[in-house]
């Protein structure tokens, strides 16, 4: 069956119809929100929260634009569960506490990202302000257009461009500035 | 690194996140959809652009919604304790449900929607989770017990009251303080955006009935208007509604589409003497900026006005609750459209063929450089501004230097208080000359507001901003009102550190600066001087048939002009040692030498008694000079004869010798004019002391020692 019949099977109120969207979708949403900066550990729960989110919104969009809208809700689920981490680690850092990644999160990562240069990148692509990550990962991860990033961000396409631009610059600098890691690979 | 080695990088790393584990269990989401008991509408209904704007709308609604029963609590009249419920039987219960149903029915005929419309208005929804939470039979064991079923239901109905109600509520409530105010703008927003959404909705799902309103080709909403009983009942209806909370029709620029937009500046007037005039704000910015974001005012403004724009979102932003959903909202507006206006994505946007920034985008970056107080834009483009300035606006290195990564630097920065007041650009900000009437109530329009403002603690914030005109007007109206701390707070620090501010407070002595006579005040720039580091000028007025420049202000340190203290006659203006002053002194030597009456000098200015004095030198006639010399008790005398024949200094022509006087009065009252001499003599520029006596001014004996 088609995605398109899917979505509109799905917006009719067609449960198994969901449960094939799903299917077809969760792989990119689990991506995204870890690329976004989400723990390996989190991810069921965001993954879980993103299709609920994306039920209650179902009728609400067009088919064409389902896409846009997974993007959409997942950026937002990961938004919101980077900002209360890093609200975390500041609290932590108040009360005098030093807080590192749990072990298990740590090693989960690890098992992704099993060479150094894939870890260097990643965290430098982690480090960069929101404005700039997100262009960066649907672009070159998700394979969207500017127009798509556009309408996920909800920015004009002169802006994409231009964070695109820039993520890209930042990106090479803060990755010569850490040396470039030669070996791994 | 060059960009491919960096995409390569990237598409290794994209193979890479192949590896992220997944525990997807599809039977857990669909169980948690069941149980949100998220019934979907069966009905598909015709979709197209408008929608998605209506969903980012409900996107950005959720965030609002956070606020929930803590964040209205601020209209609830909650004196009544914290009670059980078990007081509570099931019949009255139920009548809690018939009397909100009868609130519902109210508010659904205001709307004049139909039951299923109504209540899929999002607000209207969370009142119903209210009150189906805290009220309806069968629920109570899942409510929030800390809650009584009144407080519950009096939470239901202010979420069900509609913009226009909300006003009427806050009216009757009085005086809010910013949290309260934060919470109700953003509450109010949120109202008018689902009722946005659902207008939008109705207008595009009547998109091809609609199409009849055209005016030349163009949608036209007066037409639409004008044939509301041929259109669609709800159309008709949503006509009638729209601008009784608030809203109005629009069409896009093109003039291909129907818009509902906000038109909240005569709908909210009533609000602004109840809410925090801060949070205030938002709702004129939300007027500019709903909720589609700063695309479409983008392309409707002009550059130059944009920067005026952004100027307001910062003021607003730095002295607003950081905590509220419009807060969040605008930050986002104030970084993107700050990047629109600073950094276009194409370069030859701010080009002139020339390579200099065209004039649209230097009027944005000036109005940037100039905004008062503390602010991030300024500090962040002045360097940029100042160094283009000076090569005429070419294209530079400064520029191509800026980060707006250091611009969320000096916000983070102002919001911790942390960041230096942005000192104004005097020289260029101030015209080259203004008249202000006295006679004219509109002179002091603004100084009623800005009187109001500093006077409720004298933060000299307050004052910034503020050209010099604008603080004598200011003292001269705290004089008026008898504020002698007012005017205290307006002295020079110079001012305040040679005399007391008790003595001051108690018998000011500096009132009346603006004479009965005065007309006008002026400001003329030739009065604009350097002063150490910092500036001062002289504000006009007229004394009998000519201006005088006699109130002195100083531009102190926190960059807030402030009184000097002097009541007196002076100038400040170099003049010239020219024929036309010899004029005036030849004129002045006859007057004097017949009689050597003390009181023909009463009037002369301090450059004309130097003159003199030297000018009786040039004569020969120490006779004249000795008695120019100060005469009152508690000063040295010298005996005459003394005098006469002791040395003299000769000098062969007055404007041979010297260029040019200029005259300035000290705190102590004594002035001193500084004699600027030709190249070609010994100590170019002497000082010449002067008193003031009750007949003018008068050298001590040795006035150049």
């Amino acid at each position: 069956m088609l995605e398109l019949e899917l979505i509109e099977r799905a917006q009719q109120g067609d449960k198994a119809a969901y449960t094939e969207l799903i299917h077809i979708h969760y792989r990119t949403v689990e991506k995204f929100a870890f690329q976004c900066g989400v723990q390996v550990n989190d991810i069921p729960d965001i993954t879980q929260e993103v299709f609920v989110k994306l039920y209650r919104f179902l009728h609400q969009f067009q088919r064409d634009r389902f896409t846009t809208w997974l993007y959409k809700i997942t950026l937002n689920s990961a938004r919101d569960y980077y900002r209360k981490e890093i609200k975390e680690k500041e609290k932590g850092q108040k009360l005098n506490v030093e807080v590192r990644e749990s072990y298990t999160s740590k090693s989960a990562e690890d098992r992704v990202l099993v060479f150094e240069e894939d870890r260097e990148l990643h965290h430098a692509i982690q480090s960069l302000d929101e404005k700039y990550r997100h262009p960066i990962i649907m672009f070159y991860f998700h394979e969207l257009s500017y127009e798509q990033i556009a309408e996920v961000l909800n920015v004009p396409l002169s802006t994409v461009k231009i964070r695109l631009m820039r993520a890209k610059a930042l990106l090479k600098s803060r990755l010569q500035m850490s040396g470039g890691v030669k070996h791994g690979r | 690194m060059d960009d491919k080695q960096l995409e390569e990088r990237l598409n290794l790393l994209k193979s890479s996140y192949d590896r992220l584990p997944s525990t997807l269990d599809t039977e857990e989401i669909l169980t948690k959809i069941e149980n949100e008991k998220n019934v979907l509408p069966i009905e598909k209904k015709t979709r197209g652009s408008k929608r998605q704007r209506i969903t980012v709308w409900a996107v950005s609604v959720a965030s609002v919604f956070v606020i929930g029963i803590l964040g209205t609590a601020y209209l609830t009249e909650s004196d009544e304790t914290t009670t059980s419920d078990e007081n509570y039987s099931d019949e009255e219960i139920e009548k809690w449900r018939k009397r909100y149903q009868d609130e519902r029915i109210k508010r659904q005929h205001m709307l004049q929607m139909n039951v299923d419309d109504f209540t899929s208005l999002g607000f209207v929804q969370y009142a119903d989770n209210i009150f189906a939470s805290q009220i309806e039979p069968g629920t109570l064991e899942g409510k929030n017990d800390n809650i009584s079923v009144k407080e519950a239901y009096d939470l239901a109905i202010e979420g069900l009251n509609l913009p226009s109600e909300m006003i009427k509520v806050a009216k009757n409530l009085g005086k809010l303080d910013s949290k309260e105010s934060s919470y109700f703008v953003d509450d109010f927003v949120t109202k008018t955006e689902h009722l946005m959404a659902y207008y939008e909705q109705k207008l595009w799902d009547n998109e091809e009935a609609l199409k009849i309103a055209k005016h030349e080709g163009r949608l036209s909403e007066h037409v639409l208007i004008a044939n509301r009983y041929n259109i669609p009942e709800e159309i008709k209806s949503m006509i009638e509604v729209l601008p009784k909370q608030g809203l109005k029709l629009a069409v896009n620029a093109e003039g291909t589409k129907f818009q509902i937009k906000p038109d909240l500046a005569l709908f909210t007037r009533d609000l602004f003497s109840v809410l925090d005039e801060n949070e205030a704000r938002y709702l004129g910015i939300y007027d500019l900026i709903p909720g589609y974001g700063i695309a479409t005012l983008v392309e409707e403004q002009e550059l130059s006005q944009l920067g005026y724009y952004l100027a307001s979102i910062e003021f607003t932003l730095l002295n607003t609750s950081e905590n509220s959903a419009m807060h969040s909202r605008f930050e986002n507006h104030y970084f993107e459209l700050a990047e629109m206006i600073i950094f276009p994505s194409d370069i030859g946007e701010i080009l002139n063929d020339d390579n200099k920034i065209n004039i649209e985008a230097h009027m944005a970056w000036e109005t940037l450089v100039n905004i008062p107080g503390v602010s991030p834009l300024a500090t962040f483009m002045k360097p940029v501004v100042a160094s283009m300035k000076s090569s005429d606006w070419t294209y530079n290195e400064t520029y191509k230097l800026l980060d707006i990564e250091q611009l969320r630097d000096y916000y983070l920065l102002a919001l911790d208080n942390e960041l230096e007041i942005n000192k104004l650009d005097w020289l260029s900000i101030l015209p080259d000359g203004v008249e202000k009437s006295l006679e004219t109530p509109y002179t002091m329009y603004g100084i009623h507001e800005l009187y109001k403002k500093f006077n409720e603690n004298f933060n000299p914030l307050m004052l910034h901003g503020a050209g010099p005109l604008d603080i004598t007007l200011l003292y001269h109206y705290a004089d008026g009102q008898d504020n002698h701390e007012m005017m205290w707070e307006l002295m020079t620090s110079a001012f305040k550190n040679e005399y007391k501010k008790e003595e001051f407070v108690e018998n000011p002595t500096l009132q009346n600066i603006i004479g009965d006579s005065a007309k006008n005040l002026y400001f003329n720039k030739e009065y604009l001087t350097p002063d150490k580091n910092n500036l001062k000028t002289y504000i006009g007025q007229e004394k009998g048939n000519q201006v005088s420049y006699d109130i002195l202000l100083r531009l102190e340190n926190d960059d807030i002009w402030r009184i000097q203290g002097e009541e007196d006659y002076l100038i400040s203006k170099v003049e010239p040692v020219d024929d036309k002053l010899l004029q005036r002194i030849q004129d002045l030597y006859k007057s004097f030498v017949r009689t050597y009456d003390q009181t023909v000098l009463k009037e002369a200015t301090p450059s004309e008694i130097v003159g003199l004095y030297y000018y009786s030198a040039q004569l020969k006639d120490f006779e004249t000079q000795y008695e120019l010399y100060i005469k009152e008790e508690g000063r040295i005398q010298i005996p005459k004869d003394e005098y006469m024949n002791a040395e003299h200094q000769y000098i062969e022509d007055i404007r041979l010798v010297f260029k040019e006087m200029k005259f300035e009065k000290k705190l102590n009252g004594e002035g001193v004019v500084t004699l600027t001499k030709y190249p070609d003599e010994q100590d170019i520029i002497i000082g010449f002391q002067l008193i003031p006596t009750d007949n003018g001014w008068r050298p001590p004996f040795m006035p150049t020692q």
